[in-house]
């Protein structure tokens, strides 16, 4: 039994991925690797088997027993959930952008966020936090800076 | 001369004048809170720039990353958590003053050595930029290809974790900057045949997901499972300057940190840390006197001279190759470099042919966000420092805005978003396995050079690769890169060698 599983399974993904991406090199790019050694998919072909070389590399130090001295960290309680939890955020933002710009949509997914995902009780944080900050990029970006945030579609 | 004072006319606006302060101060409280960075400030800040002239744009990423890399010390005085790295080496003596109650002197002294090493590695900056870029305009596509490769094999190999984990890291790099249209025959690589994917993955989008999605979600998580990280209580403090006779005392050890800091500054990868704490040993082991020696770590203000200064010589260090060669020193000059390209000013020797007035500007805007930096610090170090009692999930709550609107604002794209929150989710996954994302945004930056470099070098060989061997410069760098690599197996080997060693102590 080994100490240490880390370069195994960073070993075998970083194998896995480099094979995918040489079989796309293949099904994604015209072209042949060219008796010059120069087409568009020379360099890319070049990366996939330095990438497999590197996967092999960590397979090799798996096994001769080399524990690395910074490791994965254990899962977390909830880490997936609680991510999954942000992304949805991220992407519900960029759709209100997209339809109200960026004065509608902010105060609007701010209050959301620290109502409902970050569980803030006080009225300040709850209504003052996102105008203010609405406001202060407002102002640093279009009065101060003279740059511009998105328009929606809508307003 | 001629040059000087376009560039005089270009900086002193009124426009550019506030990009410094607002710089600065974003800078300064990005570098002083723990967990967030300067980098993560610069990446935030660059699609604003898109829209403004292209020096105040530059202006405002230099002086984020000169108040950032300042701004670090304002934790690691006060609080003993270094707001960036490069600071880690000033907590030592630094919070120990502060436990003597002497933040005030630590904190004056901090922004005095910080604006003395910054101006010093301009002016050696100045110099050496013009030299290089001299020598480089010679340079054809062969030597630039092994130039860039270089820098690449220094970048990994310095990384901060290993060299095989860094490559790695360096190689998703290059291989996300081969997505989209090829540049030279324009066919399309890896589309999947969606139209939107033929601009290929963008670098400025990229590194927002990076350097502030992990942020995000680190302390979202943290909040969603009610382990707040807490904020830190900060007692009002106010900056004391140190006395004329105290900077006389170490004024050869601050040149000789500004000589460490601007040459380390100047190694692409290796940048302020290493320069800090090497300057910070090189301060405890010249020390003559036996009892000041025994003082270092137990709070000499000669523990705060020696590596404030070396890393504020690294800003102007990193701005040599990033100048002269068009190759970024670290993530921060990388993003400044996206910043550069982003307003047509290509680095590189060609720069100062086509550009002179835009190079003096960006000196200028140097020096004035040094002196801008250290008004704040000594005026405003009160209110600053309150900051650092603001709950970390609500500064998240700003950065996640900056976030959506930087990355949709660079192209009006749905796709840049949604290609920011991969990203973003890459970076989350590399710091749980422990996999460094600076040479991904590196290996981004350098891979459109290396392959157009690459294949013009092939095409005018038709085919011949040992043009890439047929100058003293490019066998040069040749030997530099193997060299480079060398060390670090040999680092690892040996590495294998004591673990075993230990493991058979341990058995036995």
């Amino acid at each position: 039994m080994r100490e240490s599983k880390f370069y195994l399974y960073l070993g075998l993904g970083v194998l896995a991925f480099s094979l995918i991406w040489l079989v796309l090199v293949f099904l994604q790019i015209e072209g042949d690797l060219g008796s010059f050694a120069n087409t568009p998919r020379t360099i890319p072909f070049f990366l996939g088997l330095c990438m497999s070389i590197l996967g092999i590399v960590f397979l090799y130090q798996y096994k001769v027993g080399y524990v690395p001295k910074n490791q994965a960290e254990p899962l977390q309680k909830n880490e997936f959930r609680n991510i999954f939890f942000c992304i949805v955020v991220f992407v519900s933002y960029s759709y209100l952008l997209r339809y109200f710009g960026f004065l509608i949509s902010t105060p609007i997914i701010v209050f959301f966020i620290t109502r409902f995902l970050l569980n803030e009780k006080s009225w300040k944080l709850n209504f003052l936090f996102p105008v203010t900050i609405t406001g202060m990029i407002y102002f640093i970006f279009i009065i101060l800076l003279k740059s511009s945030l998105p328009r929606g579609e809508l307003f | 001369m001629e040059n000087l004072i376009t560039a005089l006319g270009l900086i002193g606006t009124y426009e550019v004048m506030i990009a410094i302060a607002i710089g600065s101060f974003a800078g300064i409280i990005f570098g002083a809170i723990p967990g967030l960075t300067y980098s993560m400030a610069l990446a935030l800040m660059l699609p604003f720039t898109f829209t403004m002239e292209p020096v105040t744009g530059i202006s405002l990423l230099l002086a984020t990353y000169i108040g950032g890399m300042t701004g670090g010390s304002i934790s690691a005085i006060l609080i003993g958590i270094p707001g960036t790295p490069s600071a880690a080496a000033t907590v030592a003596d630094g919070y120990a003053l502060t436990k003597k109650g002497d933040a005030s002197i630590a904190l004056g002294t901090a922004v005095i050595v910080s604006t003395i090493g910054g101006f010093a590695s301009l002016v050696i900056m100045i110099i050496l930029v013009d030299f290089i870029s001299q020598f480089a305009i010679k340079f054809g596509p062969a030597e630039i290809f092994m130039l860039v490769l270089f820098g690449f094999s220094t970048i990994c190999g310095l990384s901060e974790r290993s060299l095989f984990r860094g490559l790695v890291a360096g190689v998703l790099g290059l291989m996300l900057m081969t997505i989209g249209t090829d540049e030279i025959e324009g066919i399309s690589r890896f589309t999947f045949d969606n139209t939107q994917m033929l601009q290929g993955v963008n670098l400025l989008v990229a590194m927002i997901g990076l350097f502030a999605v992990p942020h995000i979600l680190e302390v979202f998580h943290f909040r969603l499972n009610k382990e707040d990280k807490t904020n830190f209580d900060v007692d009002i403090v106010k900056t004391k300057l140190p006395s004329f006779s105290l900077l006389k005392k170490y004024f050869n050890l601050m040149l000789r940190c500004v000589g460490l800091g601007t040459s380390i500054g100047a190694i692409p990868g290796s940048g302020g840390p290493i320069a800090a704490f090497l300057a910070y040993s090189h301060a405890k082991n010249s020390e003559k006197n036996p009892d000041e020696k025994e003082m270092y770590g137990k709070g000499h203000i000669g523990g705060v001279v020696a590596p404030e200064t070396a890393n504020n010589a690294v800003t102007g260090g990193a701005m040599v190759p990033l100048l002269s060669l068009g190759i970024p020193g670290d993530p921060a000059t990388a993003i400044i470099l996206g910043g550069l390209l982003i307003h047509g000013l290509s680095p590189g020797p060609m720069l100062f042919i086509e550009n002179a007035p835009q190079v003096y500007s960006i000196y200028l805007a140097i020096l004035i966000a040094y002196i801008v930096v250290f008004i704040f610090q000594v005026n405003f170090i009160k209110h600053i420092v309150k900051i650092l009692k603001v709950k970390p999930h609500h500064l998240g709550v700003g950065i996640l805005v900056m976030v959506i609107v930087g990355s949709y604002a660079i192209r009006n794209s749905f796709l840049d978003v949604n290609v920011m929150i991969l990203m973003g989710l890459i970076g989350y996954f590399f710091n749980r396995i422990q996999l460094p994302v600076t040479p991904i945004v590196l290996g981004m930056v350098l891979g459109k050079t290396i392959e157009n470099e690459y294949r013009t070098a092939m095409s005018l060989s038709a085919g011949d690769p040992t043009i890439f061997f047929s100058s003293i410069v490019s066998l040069m760098f040749f030997s530099l890169i193997i060299l480079t690599i060398a060390l670090q197996i040999r680092k690892r080997m040996l590495d294998v060698k004591k673990q075993k060693k230990l493991k058979e102590q341990a058995q036995l």
